[in-house]
C-alpha cells in the first residue's frame, strides 16, 4: 500500500490520539518532511505487512528515545537513521529489508515512513507496543525473548555507536545513558531480526488502524459524531468533559529509570461536578473520577478538545481549560498476566490501582 | 491488622485531649458510629474494611495524591466512620473530594502507627462508659413497678426524649417529647408462641442513636415481663368469672365448674347497683387471642381497672357497673368504651358487644348473652349495644363463609353464575326495596332495564324473590354472603 498525503496527515493525527503528550510538535515536524518529500520528489511511502515480506528478509525496529528533552528542543537533522541503518548493516554484513516503528504513537510513528523514504525501504504494518510506553523494555519484543541487540544509536550532534546487548533491561540502561549523554535524544536501530521470527512478537495492523483514526478525527463530521465513530470501530469511551482546577508536580514517588517527573492534573466536572484526577508521566497512566479508577495502564487515555474533537496534548491541561477525556483499551496482550508484570500499573508505581469490572 | 471494637459516636471519641493534634477537614453531614479501627498499609486494603471504621492510613499507603483519592472512594463505598492520613499527605484536590463523597475525613502530625492504637484505646475507654451507664439503667428498670415507670425511665436516661412501648400495635405507654430532626431506635422482643411481641421504639438526635438501641435493647426483657405480669394478674382476678361464663351455655370454657354463690362478689358488681355485661371479640377471627392478651389486658386495665376482663373462645368478657363507667344510657356507654377501649385497640381490630342495664346478678347469664350478641354483629372497630341491634345486622351473626356454603346448598345455580356477586347484591337491594324495581335501581346506581334483566336471570337460575315465606332466608343467606371483611 501506498502511502498518499492524505494518509500522512491522518497517520499523524491518529499517532497524537493514541499517545497524549506534551510534545507535538516533533510529530508535526516529521508530518512535514514527509509530506515534503512526497511532494518534491517521486519517492513513495510503501506500508506493507509481512505476507509482502521473505521470511530470512532482516527487519529492525526503529525509533527515538529521549531522556527528558523533547526533539524540539535539539531538532533532528535527518541523517540520524540512515546513518544507524548503515552501521547495523556494517556490523552485521547484511542488508536491511523492512522497518517497523519503535511505538505504534506520536513520532515514532511518522519516524519508518521518512526513513523509507530516504532509504526505500518499506514500512511493516506493526509494532511492539500498540501505543506508547515510556522505556524500551515495554515491548513485545521483551515479552517474547527477542535480543533487541546488537543495535545502533546515532545523536543529535552526529555521535553513534553499536552496542552489543541481548537483554531488553539492559538495553533500556545504556540507551537511556546515552540519551543522556549525546544531548537529550538518540535515533535506535535495534532488533535486528529475521521477518519470519519477528512478526509472530508485534502487534499487527497499527498503523493503518493510526489512519483510520486520525480520518474520523479530520473528518467533517460533528464531535458527537466522530466519539461515535471511534466508539464503534475501535471501543473508544469518552470518561467525561471537564475543567482543569489544579496542576500539582511530583505528585507521587519517582518510578526508575522514567524519563519523565510524575505528575497530576485536577478537573471538575462542571455538569455533575465529579472530581477527576489524572496522573501522568510521559502519557496519562490513571484516570480517577470521584476517587474510582476508570482507566489505568495499560488503557490508553487520550484528551481531546471539546469544540472540534481535535487532539489536544498535555499542554492543553492549564487551569480552567476544559477537555474530553477518552479512554481506548490496549492491545489484548498487555492486558494478560505477562503484559500487565511489564507495563500495567505496577510497573508505574501505581500499586493498587485497578479499573472497576463493568 | 484491624481491631475489633464495638460502636461509639465519632464525635464523643474526636472530643477528648487525646486527639487534639487532630485536624477535621472534613466532618460528615450526619454523626456516624464507630465499631472498628483499620490500620492500612496497602490502599486495597480498604476494600475489606467494614462499616463505621476509621480507617488510618500509613505513611507507605498515603504517598501520592492518587492513593488519597482511592482511599476516599473505598471509605465512602465501605461507609468508613473516618479516613485519617498523615498532614504531609495532603492535597487541596483531595480535600474537595472528601466534601463530593461526604466521608470524614482528618489528619494529624502523629505517627499513623501511635494513631490506631490511640484511637483502639478511646474506642475501648468510650464502649466501658457505655456499658456502665445502660446496667444502671436495665437494674433501675427492673427495680420500676410497672411499664409506665420504666418506660419514663427510659426517656428520662435519653434526654427527655419520646419513648414508647408498643404491643400488637397498640400503645401501652409512652414518655417524652420527640426532639428536633429526630431518628428512631426501635427493638422488639423475641417472638414465642401465643405471645405478642413488645416493641419500645425511641426518637432521638442521629447523634444518640447508637446508645438508644443498646438501651432499649437492655429494657425490653424487663418490658416484656412486666406485660406478661399483667396479663397474668388480670388471669388470676377473672378466674371465677370464667366459671360464670359458663353458665351463660355459650360455650365458653365449659371444663370450669360454676360457683353461682361467689358470683356477685367475684364480679365486683355491687348487689342490686346497675351493671352491663361487655364482650370484646378480635374480629379476624383466623387470629389467635392470645397473641392480643398483653394489650388488651392492659388497655381495659388502664380504662376499667376494677373490673377484670376473662378470656373466652374469640375474646373476653366481662361485667361493668354503670358507676365505673360514669354514663346510665347504653349509647353513652358505647360511647365511653369506643373511646377509652376500642380506639386505643384500633390496630387489633376488636367489636366490643353491650348488654342491656341489669341491677340483679341472678340474670347475669342472660346479660352475658346479649353482650356476645351485639359484639357479633358489631362492626370491627365499633361498639355496638344489644338494644340496637337492628334487623340488618343480625345478618352479621352468619359468618361469611357458612353463608357462602349455604347458597351453594340452596341456590346452586346462582351462585355457580359468574356474574353472581352483582346478581346476589341485586336480590338484597330488591328485597330491601320491598320489589320496586325503580327503588333497587336508584339504590345500585344502575338503569331499570339492568335491574329487570338481572332479576329475570335470577328467576332463571331458580331463585323466586316473590314467596314471602322464603325471602327472609335468602335475605338474610345472600347479604352475609356477599359481605365484605372488614365493614
Amino acid at each position: 500500500m501506498e502511502l498518499t498525503l492524505e494518509d500522512v496527515e491522518n497517520l499523524a493525527t491518529g499517532a497524537l490520539f493514541v499517545s497524549c503528550s506534551v510534545d507535538h510538535e516533533s510529530c508535526f515536524n516529521f508530518h512535514d518532511r514527509i509530506l515534503s518529500m512526497l511532494t518534491s520528489t517521486d519517492k513513495v511511502a510503501r506500508l506493507v505487512n509481512f505476507e509482502d515480506m521473505d521470511p530470512d528478509d532482516l527487519v529492525v525496529v526503529i525509533g527515538f528515545v529521549n531522556k527528558g528533552l523533547p526533539l524540539t528542543e535539539l531538532v533532528p537533522v535527518g541523517d540520524e537513521f540512515t546513518t544507524g541503518i548503515s552501521l547495523l548493516e556494517q556490523e552485521l554484513g547484511t542488508r536491511i529489508s523492512a522497518v517497523v516503528p519503535l511505538a505504534a504513537g506520536n513520532v515514532n510513528a511518522l519516524v519508518p515512513v521518512l526513513v523509507g523514504l530516504q532509504t526505500g525501504l518499506p514500512t511493516i504494518d506493526s509494532d511492539p507496543m500498540g501505543r506508547v510506553f515510556p522505556l524500551l523494555s515495554q515491548s513485545t519484543l521483551n515479552l517474547a525473548g527477542l535480543s533487541p541487540g546488537p543495535f545502533a544509536v546515532v545523536g543529535a550532534t552526529g555521535d553513534s555507536g553499536v552496542i552489543r546487548v541481548t537483554d531488553s533491561l539492559r538495553a533500556d540502561h545504556i540507551i537511556r545513558a546515552m540519551a543522556a549523554e549525546f544531548g537529550g535524544w538518540v535515533a535506535t536501530v535495534s532488533y535486528p531480526t529475521s521477518a519470519a521470527r519477528i512478526q509472530d512478537a508485534l502487534i499487527h495492523g497499527t498503523l493503518s488502524q493510526l489512519i483510520r483514526i486520525g480520518k474520523i478525527l479530520n473528518s467533517q463530521m460533528s464531535t458527537t459524531d466522530k466519539y461515535s465513530s471511534l466508539s464503534r470501530q475501535f471501543g473508544v469511551r469518552r470518561l467525561t468533559r471537564a475543567c482543569v482546577v489544579d496542576v500539582e508536580g511530583l505528585s507521587r514517588p519517582f518510578p526508575r529509570n522514567q524519563p519523565d517527573h510524575p505528575t497530576s492534573a485536577t478537573l471538575v466536572d462542571n455538569v455533575q461536578g465529579h472530581i477527576v484526577r489524572l496522573e501522568i508521566q510521559n502519557e496519562i497512566l490513571l484516570v480517577m473520577i470521584d476517587g474510582a479508577v476508570e482507566a489505568v495502564v495499560p488503557d490508553i487515555v487520550t484528551i481531546l478538545r471539546t469544540e472540534d474533537a481535535g487532539v489536544a496534548s498535555l499542554e492543553d491541561l492549564w487551569i480552567g481549560n476544559e477537555v474530553d477525556i477518552l479512554t481506548m483499551p490496549a492491545a489484548a496482550l498487555w492486558y494478560t498476566p505477562e503484559g500487565l508484570r511489564l507495563a500495567g500499573p505496577d510497573s508505574h508505581r501505581l500499586h493498587g490501582a485497578r479499573r472497576r469490572k463493568r | 491488622m484491624t481491631i475489633r471494637r464495638a460502636a461509639v459516636e465519632l464525635a464523643d471519641l474526636l472530643n477528648t485531649p487525646d486527639f487534639d493534634d487532630v485536624t477535621e477537614h472534613h466532618r460528615m453531614s450526619h454523626s456516624h458510629v464507630v465499631r472498628d479501627v483499620a490500620f492500612v498499609t496497602d490502599i486495597e486494603d480498604i476494600s475489606n474494611v467494614g462499616p463505621g471504621t476509621i480507617v488510618v492510613l500509613d505513611e507507605s499507603a498515603a504517598h501520592g495524591g492518587w492513593l488519597l483519592s482511592g482511599a476516599l472512594r473505598y471509605a465512602w463505598e465501605r461507609h468508613a466512620a473516618a479516613l485519617i492520613v498523615p498532614d504531609d499527605a495532603l492535597a487541596i484536590s483531595v480535600l474537595e473530594l472528601a466534601k463530593r463523597l461526604d466521608v470524614n475525613f482528618l489528619s494529624s502530625p502523629r505517627a499513623m502507627s501511635r494513631m490506631v492504637l490511640d484511637i483502639a484505646i478511646g474506642i475501648g475507654r468510650l464502649q466501658a462508659a457505655t456499658e456502665s451507664r445502660i446496667i444502671t439503667l436495665r437494674q433501675r428498670i427492673e427495680d420500676a413497678p410497672d411499664i409506665v415507670t420504666a418506660v419514663g425511665l427510659i426517656s428520662r436516661e435519653l434526654g427527655g426524649c419520646l419513648v414508647q412501648a408498643n404491643s400488637s400495635g397498640t400503645l401501652i405507654a409512652s414518655a417524652g417529647k420527640p426532639p428536633p430532626a429526630s431518628q428512631s431506635a426501635r427493638v422488639t422482643s423475641s417472638p414465642r408462641p401465643f405471645e405478642s411481641p413488645v416493641e419500645l421504639v425511641a426518637l432521638v438526635p442521629n447523634q444518640q442513636l447508637e446508645f438508644a438501641h443498646n438501651a432499649l435493647n437492655a429494657a425490653v426483657p424487663t418490658a416484656r415481663i412486666m406485660l406478661l405480669t399483667d396479663e397474668l394478674e388480670a388471669i388470676q382476678k377473672a378466674l371465677p368469672l370464667l366459671s360464670m361464663v359458663t353458665l351463660t351455655g355459650l360455650g365458653f370454657a365449659r371444663s370450669m365448674q360454676p360457683d353461682t354463690d361467689r358470683f356477685a362478689d367475684a364480679m365486683h358488681i355491687p348487689s342490686h347497683k346497675p351493671h352491663v355485661a361487655v364482650c370484646l371479640l378480635v374480629a379476624d377471627s383466623s387470629h389467635d387471642v392470645a397473641l392480643f392478651s398483653s394489650p388488651v389486658y392492659h388497655v381495659w386495665r388502664r380504662a376499667f381497672k376494677g373490673s377484670p376482663l376473662s378470656r373466652m373462645d374469640g375474646g373476653w368478657i366481662t361485667f361493668l357497673s354503670v358507676d365505673a363507667v360514669g354514663t346510665a344510657t347504653s349509647d353513652a356507654i358505647a360511647h365511653t368504651l369506643t373511646e377509652r377501649v376500642v380506639e386505643p385497640l384500633r390496630a387489633i381490630g376488636v367489636a366490643v358487644g353491650i348488654s342491656t342495664i341489669g341491677n340483679d346478678e341472678r340474670i347475669a347469664s342472660d346479660l352475658a348473652g346479649e353482650a356476645w350478641l351485639a359484639a357479633k354483629v358489631a362492626r370491627p372497630n365499633a361498639a355496638a349495644t344489644f338494644d340496637r341491634i337492628s334487623q340488618p345486622l343480625l345478618s352479621r351473626l352468619i359468618p361469611r363463609e357458612l353463608a357462602q356454603r349455604l347458597v351453594g346448598v340452596y341456590f346452586p345455580r346462582l351462585q355457580a353464575d359468574s356474574q353472581f356477586n352483582e346478581l346476589a347484591r341485586c336480590a338484597v337491594a330488591y328485597l330491601d326495596c320491598v320489589g320496586s324495581v325503580s327503588a333497587t335501581a336508584t339504590r345500585l346506581g344502575l338503569h331499570r332495564n339492568t335491574v329487570q334483566a338481572r332479576l329475570r336471570r335470577i328467576t332463571e337460575l331458580g331463585v323466586n324473590l316473590t314467596e314471602p315465606d322464603s325471602s327472609l332466608t335468602q335475605h338474610l343467606i345472600l347479604t352475609a354472603a356477599t359481605r365484605c371483611d372488614g365493614v
